[in-house]
């Protein structure tokens, strides 16, 4: 009986908001009509390059794009919802591109770019670090979130606010997440011994009852979910507390970097753009991620947003306003081979990282930046 | 004389073939295995980083470096699943035997409780361990219900088939002489229920091992049923393959010798029970 009335009022909700976002897009439309003009001015040597680069992507066509995402379609892709919807990918060239949604139990990024089932995968230093150790020709070409989403979210009448506080408590980690947690212990030399880990799914529910004390997430998904069902939680971020690592990287192919150099810097022209609009309206992806590529998921506008605006805060930072979106300097790279050490990772910086494309993208058009 | 002898060699024979056959059976299956998985990975063109061959298997656990880090990593694993499956096993087999005894004395408990059985099987089991876990905690407790539970449904329909395909007249000569329900159960029933019994046994094997991964998996975190799900996402496909190959050696090898000690004790049963058939 409630869940009937409570569709109803989804659906009602979802029919209003549609026609919101009507009306938004309008007035975005009139925004970027009268911002047009004003950016082209901006990017002074960009409307060169510009103007000669989607003419001569254009008559060259890449093909088909294929990015395998690295969890399921919700707003953590927002960039590439936009820049598909926005026709930024089909500016660069490309026919068509297929984001292929990840989750719980699908296939691993790398095994898919691996087995070139995807050209472009988004995944993380950790995983993509142990593929090439045990031999697959891979690297990382950029790195979306300059800061490790991990977190330890607990509830906020016990909450946990440093590492030490999970001493004596039980703490539910997913087995996907395993390498992480293992290095996040060594890094910050904890004692492993006095945590009790236990084997969870992504469900959040064994932490709202109490059957365990934390729950290891990303800080942009559960503690959301569970905020906007009147829980009140709190977050440790694995990155504020001594894990350096960045994530959501973009991870290829050797021999597409090598063969397809072009292709992979318009890839990653689009999605600069597609976030960077994202960045300057978060409810702009997740409106297209609870309605388009999401729909069905149950993702609701509201929780996407509020992921949305902790997106932007793990992806922006100091460095990328000066570098550009995806960059990762030097010194960053030392950390994160630093902190891949600790989960007993012992891989070089050139092994792993080629940041080389991206930076002829910011070099070809500075007004990316 | 020459008729002593062969009475005297033949059950010898008998059990010498029965015991030597499942092993021959294993050998059999395991050359089958390699074969399929050797021309699977022919026609399927699969990456070697991700597809493993026997050979890269072979060398994984025997030949390669850390050969012996890498033995003890599977063994540990499969002793961890081999004792969640074991209790499973038993717990749902010794489970199946009793309530079938009951369903097969009490027809009511039977027409009351079987809907209801099936009902709770056709619940996927991915979806009811979290529930179990809730209920039974996270140790080997939780592992034996959900390992037992696989093993008792399919148990229990063909126990009861076994306790009621003893012979009526067997039944109605005990009956006779005074034998109440219980004793025709015990002396009539449960030995010629004993081919019912080994078959399930048989079958209960595979469906043990899938119930102790699946608890380990979705509850305790331990043993091979987990272990394998965080290979993929360290991308060690080599412990991936190799526990797969393991596991499913070892699952031949337990059925088989189940199927062994079938042979000789119908050799011992089966005649005794029914004479006629």
């Amino acid at each position: 009986m409630t869940r009937s009335t409570n569709s109803d009022g989804r659906a009602f909700a979802a029919a209003t908001d549609r026609r919101l976002f009507l009306r938004r897009g309008l007035q975005l439309g009139g925004a970027a009509l009268l911002g047009g003009p004003l950016l082209a001015a901006c990017g002074g040597s960009d409307s060169s390059s510009s103007a000669s680069s989607p003419t001569a992507s254009g008559s060259k066509s890449f093909g088909e794009l294929t990015l395998r995402l690295s969890w399921i379609k919700n707003v953590e892709f927002a960039g590439s919802y936009i820049a598909d919807s926005k026709g930024y990918y089909t500016d660069e060239g490309f026919s068509k591109v297929t984001l292929i949604g990840g989750g719980p139990s699908a296939t691993p990024m790398e095994t898919d770019v691996v087995t070139k089932k995807a050209l472009v995968a988004i995944s993380a230093p950790d995983i993509t670090g142990a593929a090439v150790a045990k031999g697959a020709p891979l690297k990382i070409i950029g790195a979306q979130y300059q800061k490790n989403p991990f977190c330890i979210m607990s509830m906020a009448k016990a909450p946990i606010a440093k590492p030490e506080d999970m001493y004596g408590k039980k703490i539910g980690v997913q087995a996907g997440n395993e390498s992480v947690w293992a290095a996040y212990i060594k890094a910050t030399g904890l004692d492993a011994s006095k945590i009790t880990k236990v084997p969870v799914q992504f469900d959040p529910l064994p932490l709202t009852q109490g059957t365990v004390d934390g729950w290891f997430s990303f800080v942009t998904n559960e503690p959301n979910a569970l905020r906007l069902k009147g829980f009140k939680v709190a977050t440790m971020l694995l990155a504020d507390t001594g894990y350096p690592l960045v994530s959501e990287t973009y991870c290829v192919r050797q021999d597409t970097i090598d063969k397809q150099r072009d292709l992979l810097k318009a890839f990653l022209r689009a999605e600069i753009k597609g976030w960077k609009a994202n960045i300057a309206d978060p409810a702009l992806g997740a409106k297209l991620a609870a309605e388009t590529y999401g729909k069905g998921l149950g993702l609701t506008t509201e929780e996407q947003t509020l992921e949305s605006k902790d997106e932007s805060e793990l992806m922006v930072s100091a460095d990328t306003k000066k570098n550009g979106l995806f960059m990762v300097t030097q010194a960053l790279i030392d950390e994160n081979i630093k902190t891949l050490k600790y989960g007993g990772l012992d891989i070089t910086a050139a092994k792993l990282f080629d940041l080389s494309i991206l930076e002829e993208v910011y070099k070809e058009n500075p007004s990316l930046i | 004389m020459s008729t002593a002898t062969q009475t005297r060699t033949a059950p010898a024979l008998r059990f010498a073939a029965g015991v030597l056959r499942p092993l021959l059976n294993v050998i059999v299956t395991m050359t089958a295995v390699i074969v399929l998985w050797i021309a699977f990975l022919q026609v399927y063109d699969l990456d070697p980083l991700v597809a493993k061959s026997p050979v890269d298997i072979f060398h994984y656990l025997f030949t390669g470096a850390d050969a012996g880090a890498h033995r003890s990593l599977v063994s540990s694993g499969l002793g961890r699943t081999l004792l969640d499956a074991g209790f499973g096993f038993v717990a749902g087999l010794a489970a199946a035997v009793g309530v079938a005894v009951v369903f097969v004395l009490l027809r009511s408990v039977e027409q009351a409780l079987l809907p209801m059985a099936v009902v709770v099987r056709s619940v996927p089991l991915v979806a009811m361990t979290p529930l179990i876990t809730l209920i039974f905690g996270r140790g080997l407790m939780a592992t034996t219900v959900i390992s037992g539970l696989i093993v008792f449904f399919p148990a229990l329909v063909t126990m009861t088939f076994g306790l009621r395909s003893a012979s009526r007249q067997a039944a109605d000569l005990c009956r006779a002489y005074g034998a109440g329900d219980w004793t025709i159960a015990r002396k009539v029933m449960l030995p010629s229920a004993v081919p019912a019994f080994f078959a399930s046994a048989r079958i209960g094997v595979p469906g043990a091992l899938i119930g102790a991964m699946l608890a380990e998996w979705l509850s305790t975190g331990q043993g091979l049923g987990y272990a394998m799900l965080k290979d993929s996402s360290t991308f060690d496909y080599d412990h991936l393959w190799a526990s797969v190959a393991v596991l499913t050696a070892v699952s031949a090898l337990a059925y088989n010798i189940i199927a062994a000690i079938e042979t000789v004790a119908l050799a011992r049963f089966a005649p005794n029970i029914r004479p006629g058939t």
